[in-house]
This record gives C-alpha cells, structure tokens and sequence, in this order.
C-alpha cells in the first residue's frame, strides 16, 4: 500500500452522521451577552503593566542584592581584614597576652 | 455569505445572524471531530462546544486569517482538551465504529472489504500520536496547505512537516503489520 492510497482513503473517510447543533447553539448564545473589543484591550494593557512591574521588581531586587553579596565574599577585603588584625597584633610584640586576653574574654562572652 | 459582515453584525448585537455560521460550518467541525477525536467522543457535543467558544471568542477575531482556519484551530483546541482529559481513542479490544463511506457500489462482497479497509485505517489514526495525527487529518482534510496547517496549529511549517512526514511512516508500518 503507498501513502498516495491511504492519504486518499483518509480523505473520503468522514462522518456520515448528521448532526443539527443549530438551535442548541442559538439557545446557549443567546443566553449571554458578547464582551466586544473594549474591554479585552484594558485586560491586555494591564496585562502589560503588572509584566513590566513585575520586571522592574525582579531587576531592582538583583542589583539591590548584588552589592551586599559580593562584599560578603570579597576575598580581597577579608585579606586585608586579617593583615589588620596581624598588624594590630604585632604592635604588642612577642608577647600576646594582652591580644589573648582579651581575645578569651571576647570568645566567653 | 459575507463572513465579515455577518460577525460584525453579531458583535453589533445581532445575535441571529450567528445561526449562518452556525449552520455554514457545523458538518465541517462535526468531521474534523470524528477524525481527531475518534469513535469514541461524543461528535454532537464536540461540535455544540466549538460553537459555544467560537461565539466568545468572535470580539477577538480580528480578520487577520480566514472564519474557516480559526474555526478549525479551535475544533482542534477543543477536541484535543477534551482527548487530554479523557484519554481515549480506541483500545486494541474496541471495535472502530465506522460510519458507512457514501458509494453507489452495490456489490456487498466488495463493500465489506472497503468498510474493512477503512475499519483498520481508523483505528491506525486512532494509535498515531494526537499531533500527529491532527496534522494528518488536516492535510487531508480540504487539500490544507502546510501553511495552513501551520497556521491551526500554531506551529511552525517545518514542525508540520516532520508532524505528516512520521504520521506517514508510521500509518504506513501500522498499515503493513496488520496485513
């Protein structure tokens, strides 16, 4: 069988039953009344305006977030942050009491 | 019938006037139904549904393609929301019931190996895939073009072709292995 014989067979294929949906139809449209243009396009255009709100949120939300969570993991500035530290510590010399001193009273509290 | 001017009737408030295009294309939706939807689906109430739908829908129809292409895309969206809810076609146990094809060949011997032929040629359309299957029925259906095609099924030319081409292939290898 080539496809030419069963393309044409599908197309005399059809439904013989008949059918009158006709006044059922008419009964059911006439039973509401039709929503022309106008309202559709207020629904598109404040479709629109909550998707660029919407935008504007998620946009102002990332750069507000961006900032605080690059200079929570800036390596550079905890690099410096520790050789203040170090530098802090060397001032007392070689001995660390002090330091430790109050590095135990700050690590109990 | 001027199909532009009976709509803008309607949406004028002339309520009537959808009887025409109620009237023009039921057996169209009807037909399509049964070839999408199958033996199983109820034909009278596809159609009612279509009608129903297409009538809210008519404020958004805007011209830009033919009354008949936006009435079969939403046969096609109704008949396949309807399949996705109720999936079901044919088993392989159920008997297709297929409507007679109108002929005047008299001979019985020959008509019971036509109503055959299209017994096992439905329920192979009934196991294609439904976008398949759509796309098949539709390019048969009215000599569719693939644009057309496209355009019911809101997809792009290229897809419809790769749809018939499969659905082909694949009617084609049921066709043979129920030799």
């Amino acid at each position: 069988m080539t496809d030419d014989i069963f393309i044409q067979q599908l197309r005399e294929l059809h439904y013989d039953g008949k059918v009158d949906v006709t006044q059922a139809v008419m009964a059911e449209v006439r039973k509401k009344p039709l929503l022309v243009s106008a309202p559709d396009k207020s629904r598109w255009s404040l479709k629109r305006i909550s998707a660029v709100v919407a935008a504007c949120v998620v946009v102002a939300v990332i750069f507000n977030f961006i900032p605080t969570y690059t200079h929570q993991v800036d390596t550079t500035q905890l690099a410096d942050d520790i050789a203040a530290i170090y530098d802090f510590h060397a001032g007392y010399g070689d001995n660390n009491s002090y330091y430790e001193y109050y590095l135990e009273e700050a690590l109990l509290n | 019938m001027n199909e532009e001017d009976v709509i803008k009737d309607i949406l004028a408030g002339n309520v009537n006037r959808y009887e025409e295009i109620v009237r023009e294309y039921q057996d169209i939706v009807a037909n399509l139904s049964f070839k999408i939807g199958g033996p199983k689906i109820d034909i009278e109430e596809m159609t009612q549904q279509v009608f129903v739908e297409l009538y809210s829908a008519l404020p958004r129809f805007k011209f830009q393609s033919k009354l008949s292409t936006f009435i079969y895309r939403l046969t096609v969206n109704v008949v396949c929301k309807e399949l996705k809810h109720n999936s079901r076609w044919l088993t392989s146990q159920d008997e297709p019931n297929v409507p007679e094809v109108a002929s005047d060949d008299y001979n019985v011997e020959q008509t019971i190996v036509r109503d055959e032929r299209y017994r096992k040629l439905y329920a192979a359309i009934g196991r294609l895939h439904t976008e398949q299957r759509t796309a098949l029925v539709l390019y048969t259906f009215n000599d569719f073009s693939y644009s057309d095609i496209a355009d019911v099924m809101q997809c792009t030319v290229a897809k419809v072709e790769s749809l018939i081409f499969r659905a082909r292939k694949n009617l084609k290898k049921m066709l043979t292995d129920d030799r």
